[in-house]
């Protein structure tokens, strides 16, 4: 059974004529890892943001196993990201005035309950910032703040990890380190991963490739 | 700490310029809420002191009764402070047995303990330290009876001899008659006894007291209580005073209400909206709608506590400096006021209380508006491009005729960007609140000092006629420029030019020689101007009595207007007062009329009229030469008549001028403090636009302007903003100020008054801002890192 299934999608934004996503459908297996490439422009963003639930389409319907996600109100959509789905952006978007330990166990501090320290201390080793635990995001390079915000995406097992040009902000060593974490997570924890790219070496490590251009999702690169 | 605790907590920390801008504006509007709040509870407790001074510190006078329920009534744990007094009876001073208007004398007796109260009733002397020494009224003051002679008072038969060591005004106003002697002795003896009480708490002063006299078995009628000292704690039964004391703070609360809301509003509203990136962040990572509100009021709350110490040492700091300069004038002028700094638990719970609300309601619509944020929109950080008319992109001609591109430039991106309408809105009722209500006060609470009346004014009532010896005083007066003796009545047209019936005059009698050299022994009525309102509602000056009858005029004695006398005819001179050589610079000349008469011809009329004896006066009229005279002069009238009523009109301007300037200095520091907050609002706001435009600016200073010509840029618009705040604000100021005052003055015609002084303070302040703006934004600009800014998403 797909874990996420995505049904005629079409995003239009007010004011233009073309549609970003052009009746898109798509279906996701639980612990694949997926990669969607395309142009600037094509609306990768706009599917992943719709698929996160951070969005909402002018029509179609996205499905995480049973739940019709855009049938939630505000309340139960923001709880649903929070639970289900863990999002990385290619510009990190920590809050700065929170350590990286904190940053990380954000989304389970907003659903009332208490980070274990042996699941953070394991997280934070695996993500190599065992040592930055009590910095600020202003303190750290680039590749440190995208593997806080994939430990921020982490923290809660969510059932689909989300990234937006993950590495798009970084170099090639630090590109890798990242790529790494997240097959990682796929490899040995079983999560389910659509990745944002424009890269193609990023795109090949991905099980299965979907390419969108101009709204129109096509499978394969 | 939960996490949204703790991310507001550090969120603050960490933006600590927009965290200290918020506190300082938040600070002001609790600065005005503690300053109003404290200071009208000092208002409240100082007259409420100054009242009960009247009554010797006690609220209430129970009915007499028995020593031993006088005894139960002085246990009652809501006295703070009991005093007992016993009716020793009806007295006889020496042969005489009651007063000039026929009340007895009575001997009333109390213990050292009472002593503290007698103390403000004092009029002379000292207090009795012994039991035979006693008290006189000062209405039974006569020359061989006073302080330090002996007199023989006989109660039941028995005779006693007691000094006088002091005079009293009649103890407790209404609560106790002395009109007798007063004696202090160790014990009380038993008799029908009354007891004062002061109350712990005078909060439903008046019903609880009632409650008590009724427990007590006695006539809730028959009890005394200081009405006037229970309003001002709002602890008597409804009455108007009170009700109209509630209303003003009512009104004067809903307006500092007001206030601070916008203000707190505004600083909560721009920081919601500098972060919306952030909430939009919180809401993609699964922030509910409601926790996002949970943080902002959060946020507001801890940003309140700081805040309301700032208030506290700037309102009540501010205040006690205010109240200290204020005691200083009216001691200085001899007023018998002491305003108290009261800092107690009911003001400040009440600011505490009024914040929290203030600011969760002010929270409210900016923490709807942050838990509106959409996460898309945040994390695309979506550049709004602003929604431009057509008129918006046109040039108008004045801004093609600027001389300076850099002028041109602002010019348009002002048209285009500038949110400038809330602010204008606001500098110019800002401005208009000072100006407006500032200048209304400055020429309604003028104090009128027109030095055309008497300085001193000294009258004697059914002593006979005593001008002989007042013109023999007169003569041996220090620092004394005019003098004038008359003996005087009061009289009313009872016939005479149309409208001028009824109208009263004072009959001044003159001796004949002065009759024949100023007045050629003609009557002569002195005519004075009075405001009419005609039926367009037009005022304007008339002569009270037309000068263009030729008729006898028909006078009857005043207080005989209603009886069947049969009054007197008199063919008169008229004059104006202004113009009279004897008494134009001793009588109001907007005041009452007077006629001039001899004395020989006054004794020929008197039969006529009917003037009873008792009803003539002998008064003195003093223009001095130097008002500093005034003391000396007041006292040497008093020393040689006693019981002489005296108005010092140079005494009475200095404590009038004195009030005026304290009641001014209130308003003044209220209006004052109001319109500072207003200001705030604009500078929070215009300071939020500058951080929201750093990135702008950044790129203007990119593509080759220097800081300088953007400052220029900047400073052209807060020019433009500013000046046509102060304008409009200034023109609605004057109007406002202007209609306030026709509508309050009603004894003489109103004109336009421009307050220039409030209008240039205005612009004074405004320029210092302006100022201000001018070098934040120079600072800014030379220590911002235009790659960061450049860089940033």
């Amino acid at each position: 059974m797909a874990i996420l299934t995505a049904t005629d999608l079409v995003k239009t934004y007010p004011g233009e004529e073309q549609p970003a996503l052009d009746h898109v459908s798509l279906s996701i297996e639980p612990g694949e890892f997926v990669a969607i490439v395309g142009p600037s422009g094509s609306g990768k963003s706009t599917l992943l943001h719709l698929l996160g639930g951070v969005d909402r389409p002018t029509s179609g319907q996205v499905q995480l196993y049973d739940t019709a996600i855009y049938g939630l109100n505000e309340t139960q959509l923001a709880i649903f990201r929070r639970r289900q789905v863990g999002l990385i952006y290619q510009f990190y978007n920590l809050l700065p005035s929170l350590t990286v330990a904190e940053n990380i166990t954000l989304p389970r501090e907003l659903d009332g309950k208490k980070v274990e320290a042996q699941r953070l201390n394991q997280l934070l080793d695996q993500l190599g910032l065992a040592d930055k635990r009590n910095a600020l995001p202003g303190q750290l390079s680039g590749g440190q703040q995208q593997r806080v915000a994939i430990g921020r995406a982490l923290i809660n097992e969510p059932a689909i990890v989300l990234a937006d040009e993950p590495t798009g902000n970084l170099d090639q060593r630090n590109s890798q380190e990242i790529m790494a974490l997240l097959h990682y997570a796929n490899v040995t924890q079983g999560q389910t991963v659509v990745v944002i790219t424009h890269d193609p070496q990023v795109a090949a490590q991905a099980q299965r490739v979907l390419t969108i251009t101009d709204g129109r999702l096509t499978e394969g690169a | 700490m939960g996490i949204l605790a703790k991310l507001g907590w550090r969120h603050l920390r960490t933006t600590r310029g927009r965290t200290a801008l918020t506190i300082g504006a938040m600070g002001l509007a609790a600065t005005l809420a503690m300053a109003t709040l404290v200071g009208l509870r000092s208002f409240q407790t100082s007259f409420y002191q100054y009242e009960l001074r009247n009554t010797g510190g006690m609220v209430a006078a129970f009915p007499a009764t028995t020593p031993a329920k006088a005894a139960k009534l002085r246990a009652n744990a809501a006295f703070d402070q009991t005093i007992s007094f016993v009716d020793a009876g009806r007295a006889t001073i020496g042969t005489t047995k009651t007063d000039s208007i026929g009340d007895p004398f009575r001997l009333t007796v109390t213990t050292p303990a009472a002593t503290a109260a007698l103390k403000p009733m004092l009029v002379n002397g000292r207090l009795p330290r012994k039991a035979s020494e006693v008290l006189l009224s000062d209405m039974l003051v006569t020359a061989h009876r006073n302080i330090g002679q002996r007199i023989q008072v006989t109660v039941a038969g028995k005779t006693q001899r007691f000094r006088i060591v002091g005079t009293t005004n009649g103890y407790g106003g209404n609560f106790l008659s002395t009109r007798g002697v007063l004696q202090v002795v160790p014990h009380l003896p038993a008799g029908r006894t009354v007891v004062m009480a002061s109350l712990k708490s005078p909060w439903q002063g008046h019903q609880r007291l009632q409650a008590i006299t009724k427990q007590a078995g006695l006539a809730p009628r028959d009890l005394q209580v200081n009405l006037a000292a229970l309003t001002w704690m709002w602890g008597a039964k409804s009455n108007d005073s009170q009700a109209k004391q509630i209303a003003v703070v009512g009104t004067i609360l809903a307006i500092v209400g007001a206030v601070a809301l916008i203000m707190i509003y505004t600083s909560i509203n721009l920081s919601v909206r500098a972060n919306r990136q952030r909430y939009g962040l919180l809401r993609s990572i699964g922030t509910t709608p409601r926790q996002v509100r949970h943080l902002v009021y959060g946020e507001a709350l801890m940003l309140a506590l700081p805040a309301l110490g700032l208030g506290a040492i700037f309102g009540i700091g501010g205040l006690g400096v205010a109240i200290w300069l204020m005691n200083g004038v009216l001691s200085g002028n001899e007023l018998p006021i002491t305003l108290v700094l009261t800092v107690d638990w009911v003001p400040l719970l009440a600011v505490v209380v009024f914040m929290a609300l203030i600011t969760l309601l002010a929270a409210a619509r900016p923490a709807w508006r942050a838990s509106r944020v959409t996460p898309i929109a945040a994390i695309r950080a979506l550049n709004i491009s602003p929604q431009l008319t057509r008129r918006k992109l046109r040039q108008p001609w004045w801004v093609r005729r600027l001389p300076d591109p850099m002028m041109r430039l602002a010019a348009k991106l002002d048209r285009r960007e500038g949110r400038r309408a809330t602010m204008l809105t606001t500098l110019v009722v800002t401005v208009t609140l000072f100006v407006g209500l500032t200048g209304f006060i400055g020429n309604a609470w003028r104090h009128y000092d027109t030095g055309e009346a008497a300085d001193i004014r000294a009258t004697l009532s059914r002593s006979g006629d005593q001008t002989a010896a007042m013109r023999h005083l007169a003569d041996r007066l220090d620092g004394v420029k005019q003098a004038q003796v008359t003996r005087q009545a009061q009289l009313s047209i009872q016939k005479g030019p149309r409208g001028s019936e009824l109208t009263e005059i004072n009959l001044l009698v003159v001796p004949d020689r002065q009759a024949q050299r100023d007045y050629g022994w003609r009557p002569t009525l002195l005519n004075t101007k009075a405001l009419f309102v005609d039926a367009d509602g037009r005022r304007h000056m008339e002569w009270q009595v037309d000068p263009t009858y030729s008729k006898p005029l028909r006078l009857i004695v005043a207080d005989q207007r209603d009886s069947k006398a049969p009054g007197l005819s008199v063919r008169v001179r008229y004059q104006p007062l202004a113009k009279d050589p004897v008494f134009s610079k001793l009588l109001f000349n907007n005041g009452r009329v007077s006629l001039v008469v001899s004395d020989s011809q006054y004794q020929r009329w008197a039969a006529a009229l009917r003037v009873p004896d008792k009803t003539l006066e002998s008064v003195l009229y003093v223009k001095l030469a130097r008002p500093s005279a005034h003391t000396a002069v007041v006292k040497a009238i008093k020393a040689q008549f006693g019981q002489i009523a005296i108005m010092d009109a140079v005494a009475d301007n200095q404590q009038q001028a004195a009030v005026v300037l304290v009641m001014k200095a209130t308003a003044y520091g209220f209006i004052g403090l109001l319109a500072l907050v207003c200001l705030a609002i604009v500078v929070n706001h215009t300071f939020a636009n500058l951080m929201r435009a750093r990135r702008g600016l950044a790129m203007l200073q990119s593509i080759g302007m220097t800081p300088r010509q953007v400052v220029a840029m900047q400073a052209w618009q807060y020019a433009t903003l500013l000046v046509a705040g102060w304008l409009g604000g200034s023109i609605l100021g004057t109007g406002i100020s202007s209609v306030l005052y026709r509508l309050s003055a009603s004894d003489q015609p109103v004109a336009l008054i421009i307050p220039w002084g409030q209008i240039a303070a205005a612009g004074a302040v405004l320029l210092l801002v302006g100022v201000a703006f001018i070098g934040a934004t120079w600072r800014l600009l030379t220590h911002q890192d235009l790659e960061r800014l450049l860089r940033a998403e």
